[in-house]
């Protein structure tokens, strides 16, 4: 009996603990880290969203030019930054970089914040079409000196706005024609899963 | 149609189903092969269950303890351009127009490119000649671009050289002495205008066209002539009777997809049940083996190919005794009586086929196949210029641009080369290894000459006999022109270190002292403008070249040559009657690799050949009644013997093909090349002198036996109420194709169906629907239905306008990422093809009908597939698609089990993943990619869908009807499939009211969102549609 006991009062106690810890340390340490709010990498140079969209009111599709036409809203090409840094601030090291590398011809990399998984097919053209702001996903961008990741880009956070359910944050979009009525009034999206995923 | 005893079924797919063989049945019980457990490949085979499970845990383990350590997000870089290129969107697709040519043919395409890679092919859809679609090889083409055996830089003897070197070498070489350069059929302007150039330069160069299945027999009718080398082109929308001496309309060669548009145009009877003033058109076929053509036909006249030449002078005969003037001196053919007699024809069926050639009059048309002889060809002219055919139902166009060699000629130029006389032989995109003329051994004759070139895309078998090898560009990497007006601009950057053809010979003529630019694109756009210049337009050239670059093409007109005039010793020639022997052979291009072109593309050694559905390799066909006689059947190895050649071919038993004939394709039997290395035999080496009808050759079993990797018995669906098939004179007299013993359930009455019939025929006579739409009863179901409240997608396949071709299936694998498994993959029925083309055999084995049906996911209402998912990775959205969510398929395949019409289908393996890198460039980056362990199939082409209604969202406006178009659509030259909104005003919802639309297996209630319409046909004479 002393076995059985023994196993009861202490086996079983650190099994269950241990089994949970186990759990817990494996779902932290595997969840991908997609549902990292606040992610901000360091960016090659620092430029300054607050500065561009914020203090002089540039549109985001000012450079962002294919959130209109297609999938990626895509980050502007280096010739873009020309348009005005050919003039602005051309004394500045970052700017004198970026030179460098459009006159050689070479890549820029930027550092990816929003990721979404490959089985994912998101597309900018009917969410920016409809006129949900930008600042609905991405957050107050035109704040923020490094921009940071503010929605988890989770299933659940895609579903919460195409089921309706969502608490805006921005002004809301009318509903179109096409679309399911819900209770709240707002736009919703399909939620099948051939919406995303093909 | 033809009689059937009433135990075997109607319409059957092979001879076992047909015989009610019990040894056929006992294999469709089971779903999936008993042996289905361990396979070469397999990483895991080697390894019991509980060790893979060991391993997976300890790995996991160890992962995890791995990651513990720290959290190092990194997303990776967004790398945007530099310097964006105009309209460079990444994630949008960029379309570019362009052409290919294959022997005497061209095809208009367009290339659909993302992100400056080509990722599908499909037909140029402002070129009347595609209207989108695009032949099968042309589309598979894209995996001949990334073929992973391409040549990456020239080389001597093995070793890398350089392109100056080599260039250097070719010039040199072709300088001294007698040279030989052998190409391909010219049909480039531009290439033609460079070829003329070299001889300048070179006068020592002979320049020679060969094309081992060209079709010799017409150009040599037309040479002997004296008219040049002459093509018909044929008007097919014109033909109201069109005669067919072994022609294969629809598929392997020729101006596909032309041929089958204009046909199909002109086949449809009724649209939404209404009447074309016109009608249906009436095919006639006269072969020895199964061609599509004569699976498709109205009447098919089974006789020996050697009879051919004599049923058309008969023919010919009893036209003029019905009043048509005779083209030449008059001659003795024998009568159609007569001749029927002699091949036991049945004379009545003979004079029907005369009568209707005559009341035809220029609306018919007198085609003979590709690969046959001079005299069949003479005859076709001889019956066409009776008729009047020529200028309405066809036209005569020059065959190329310069003469393509003869086998004859090529001999001769093999034995010139072996005895030396020429020091340097240039083989620019010709193999004669592997396709010259019989009876020469060709890497012997070509070591006659000291420097051999080999200017090629791929180390084919002429590749091994050169000392030189000047790897080529693809044409999706070079400029070009065809005739007809079509310009062809590269789509891609060349890949490896290659060069375009026209730039190697523009660098020989600048080394020949003649100034000339050193692109190609300068070089075209120069003649392009010469030529422009001569018309004298008013318009300035560089808005003219980027219009029709846009375009693809400059004009639709193709160049036209006269007619040729008959000659009194041709005709004696042709009428001369070819002796009759026991068994005779027929070689044909095949109907997927044509010559052996495209053989190392595993798309085309998968598809099921549209006739036999064998894949990977070609068996030989011969008649039931002679493998009874020899007792063969398929799959015995047997010797074929003719003359002093013989090879060691599979039997295949082919429904169709006439007693004491056997057929044999070409373009199999590689010794090059790992795709099509050792896969069928090369037919070329029985083809003594050109001849593809082979008198007197024997066949003599051997003791092994083969697999011939036929998908025909796959997926059988148990010979219920599949397809439906009837003369358009039942249809019209309100028959609509059902089963009239009751067992369907949508039925209608038989009372009801007497008031329909006069209902039809009213329709029929006065053009106009009549509106007897009758009411449905749905089968019962114990779902509750759906509600479809915006778009409900559906299709509607017409089986009257699908020839069978197979074109449908290609696009589908290259715009869904469909991987090729292999032939013993095969054998195991886990072909991947989400679309497949179903044959059925309909009437007796000795000369059946076919039907052809397209099979696919019919996106079930209440779908069978569903409700068995235990993990809901298969299930219904909102606009009615069966939706497959890959990531939560645990792989049970219950869902495959369940379907009714077994169309899903499982990655029993990684079967792209471990595809050469270069490969995976070809994947559509719009459709995931499959990994092991899942089951997928059809979608409708979902990507596209989506890609239409966000772009219709961005502009703000509702989605057209005909914007989407599912890949099979697009590439149905029949037009056979249209998909679309069933809850919009669509041309898919008003066929999906038809007359003659049914629902496979709609009895068992799971609401098909896709319709058939009931194949209508047009013999003569009702139940006189076959006689042998």
């Amino acid at each position: 009996m002393q076995a059985v006991d023994r196993f009861l009062r202490v086996g079983l106690p650190l099994t269950v603990v241990s089994v949970l810890i186990t759990v817990i340390l494996v779902g932290w340490n595997t969840q991908p880290d997609r549902y990292h709010i606040g992610y901000a990498p360091e960016q090659p140079i620092p430029y300054s969203h607050k500065v561009h969209a914020g203090d002089n009111h540039i549109p985001c599709e000012y450079c962002h030019t294919g959130a209109r036409q297609g999938r990626h809203a895509m980050v502007p090409a280096v010739e873009a930054c020309f348009k005005c840094h050919n003039l602005t601030r051309t004394d500045s090291p970052h700017i004198q970089r970026l030179k460098a590398a459009l006159d050689a011809g070479q890549a820029f990399p930027w550092k990816r914040i929003h990721d979404l998984p490959d089985h994912v097919y998101f597309d900018h053209r009917p969410h920016v079409g409809l006129g949900i702001a930008c600042q609905e996903c991405h957050g107050p961008v035109e704040t923020m000196e490094v921009v940071e990741q503010v929605l988890n880009m989770r299933m659940g956070a895609c579903l919460e706005c195409h089921r309706g359910q969502r608490q805006w944050s921005t002004p809301v979009p009318a509903p179109r024609a096409d679309m399911v009525q819900v209770a709240s009034g707002h736009p919703t999206g399909p939620t099948s899963c051939n919406a995303c995923h093909r | 149609m033809a009689d059937h005893t009433p135990s075997s079924p109607r319409f059957w797919r092979s001879r076992a189903e047909q015989a009610a063989d019990p040894a056929f049945q006992e294999p469709l019980q089971r779903e999936f092969e008993p042996n289905s457990a361990h396979q070469p490949e397999d990483p895991a085979a080697g390894m019991s269950r509980r060790r893979f499970l060991g391993l997976l845990g300890a790995s996991a383990a160890l992962a995890a303890g791995a990651a513990g350590c720290g959290r190092n997000i990194d997303r990776g870089d967004i790398v945007p351009y530099t310097r964006r290129p105009e309209d460079g969107l990444p994630g949008r697709a960029m379309w570019y127009a362009t052409s290919s040519a294959e022997a005497c043919w061209v095809f208009p395409l367009l290339v659909k490119t993302r992100e400056s890679r080509p990722i599908l092919i499909e037909g140029n859809d402002s070129h009347p000649d595609s209207l989108g679609a695009a032949p099968m090889r042309a589309q598979a083409e894209l995996l001949g671009l990334y073929d992973p055996e391409r040549l990456q830089a020239p080389a001597k003897a093995g070793a890398t050289e350089s392109w100056d070197n080599a260039l250097a070498a070719l010039a040199s070489g072709m300088g001294k002495g007698k040279s030989l350069l052998l190409t391909g059929a010219v049909v480039s302007p531009s290439r033609q205008a460079l070829l003329e150039r070299l001889a300048q330069s070179y006068p020592g160069v002979e320049i020679h066209c060969w094309e081992a299945a060209a079709p010799h027999g017409a150009l040599a009718a037309s040479q002997q002539l004296g008219a040049g080398q002459l093509l018909p082109r044929l008007n097919l929308e014109k033909a109201r009777v069109v005669l067919s001496l072994e022609a294969e309309l629809f598929a392997g060669e020729g101006d596909l997809p032309r041929q089958i548009r204009a046909f199909a145009a002109a086949r449809r009877p009724l649209t939404h049940g209404e009447a074309t003033p016109e009608g249906m058109n009436r095919l006639w076929a006269a072969e020895s083996r199964m061609t599509l053509t004569g699976g498709k036909s109205d009447h098919r006249l089974a006789l020996r190919s050697s009879a051919l030449p004599a049923l058309a002078f008969a023919l010919a005969r009893r036209l003029n005794e019905l009043g048509l003037a005779w083209p030449g001196a008059p001659l003795s053919a024998p009568s159609l009586a007569e001749f029927a007699k002699a091949e036991g024809l049945d004379g009545k069926l003979l004079e029907l086929l005369a009568q209707d050639l005559k009341q035809a009059g220029p609306a018919a048309v007198v085609v003979a196949g590709n690969q046959g002889s001079a005299a069949l060809h003479g005859a076709a002219l001889v019956l066409n210029r009776m008729l009047g055919a020529e200028g309405n139902t066809f036209s005569w166009r020059p065959a190329a641009l310069r003469p393509l060699a003869s086998h004859a000629e090529m001999s001769q130029l093999g034995k010139r080369l072996q005895a030396g006389e020429f020091a340097t032989v240039v083989l620019a995109g010709v193999n004669p290894v592997y396709d010259g003329p019989a009876g020469l051994d060709w890497a012997k004759a070509l070591s006659g000459a000291g420097e051999r070139f080999h200017l090629g895309l791929l180390p084919d078998e002429s590749a091994a006999a050169c000392t030189w090898s000047l790897p080529l560009n693809h044409w999706l990497e070079c400029w070009g022109d065809h005739m007809g007006g079509l310009l062809q601009q590269p789509v891609v950057a060349p890949l490896y270190d290659t060069r375009a053809l026209d730039e190697i010979l523009l660098n020989l003529l600048a080394k020949g002292g003649q100034s000339v630019p050193a692109d190609g694109l300068s070089w075209l756009k120069g003649l392009w403008q010469a030529e422009y210049a001569r018309q004298g337009s008013p318009l300035a050239f560089d808005a003219f070249w980027h219009a029709s670059l846009q375009q693809g093409f400059s004009a639709t007109a193709f160049p036209a040559a006269p007619a040729p005039v008959l000659s009194a010793g041709a005709l004696t020639a042709w009428s001369a009657p070819m002796a009759a022997s026991k068994l005779e052979l027929t070689l044909h291009a095949d109907r997927r690799l044509f010559d052996g072109r495209g053989a190392n593309i595993g798309w085309l050694q998968e598809l099921p050949d549209p006739v036999t559905k064998c894949t990977w390799g070609n068996p030989l066909s011969i008649a039931p009644a002679d493998a009874k006689a020899q007792s063969l059947k398929d799959g015995d190895r047997v010797m074929l013997s003719s003359g002093a050649q013989s090879l060691e071919c599979t039997v295949l038993v082919q429904p169709g093909q006439k007693v004491g004939t056997c057929a044999l394709a070409l373009g199999h039997g590689r010794t090059a090349l790992s795709v099509a290395e050792g896969i069928g035999v090369n037919a070329f080496t029985l083809m003594q002198g050109g001849a593809t009808l082979l008198p007197n050759v024997s066949l003599a079993k051997a003791t092994t036996t083969a697999m011939t990797h036929t998908t025909q018995e796959h997926q059988l669906m148990e010979g219920r109420d599949i397809v439906r098939s009837l003369p358009l004179a039942s249809f019209a007299a309100g028959e609509t194709g059902a089963p009239s013993h009751g067992a369907h359930a949508g039925g209608q009455s038989e009372g009801k169906g007497a008031e329909h019939g006069a209902a039809a025929a009213a329709a029929l006579a006065t053009g106009r629907d009549h509106g007897l739409k009758q009411k449905e009863e749905a089968p019962l179901t114990l779902y509750p239905d759906h509600e479809y409240l915006g778009h409900k997608w559906g299709m509607a396949i017409d089986l009257s306008a699908c020839v069978g071709c197979a074109g449908c299936v290609i696009a589908c694998q290259a715009e869904n990422n469909i991987p090729t498994v292999g032939p013993e993959r095969v054998d195991e029925g886990r072909e991947m093809h989400w679309i497949r083309i179903d044959r059925y055999y309909e009437g007796d084995e000795e000369n059946p009908d076919m039907v052809f049906q397209p099979m696919l996911c019919q996106h079930c209402d209440h779908a069978p597939c569903e409700n068995v998912c235990p993990v809901a990775a298969t299930t219904h959205n909102e606009e009615g698609l069966n939706q497959m969510t890959y990531n939560r398929c645990v792989g049970t395949r219950y869902c495959a089990n369940n379907c009714p019409y077994k169309v899903r289908r499982f990655n029993y393996f990684s079967y792209t993943g471990e595809l050469a890198a270069v490969l995976q460039l070809a994947a559509n980056p719009e459709v995931s990619v499959r990994p092991r362990g899942v089951m997928e199939k059809c979608t409708f082409c979902v990507q596209r869908i989506n890609e239409a209604k966000n772009q219709a969202k961005a502009e703000a406006r509702p989605l057209v009807d005909g914007e989407i178009k599912p890949a099979c659509a697009v590439a149905c030259a029949a037009g056979a499939i249209t998909f679309g909104d069933l809850n919009a005003d669509s041309e898919v919802a008003r066929l999906s009211q038809a007359d003659r639309r049914y629902k496979v297996l709609e009895e068992l209630g799971v609401r098909p969102a896709v319709t058939y319409l009931a194949e209508l046909r047009n013999p003569l004479a009702a139940g006189g549609a076959h006689e042998s």
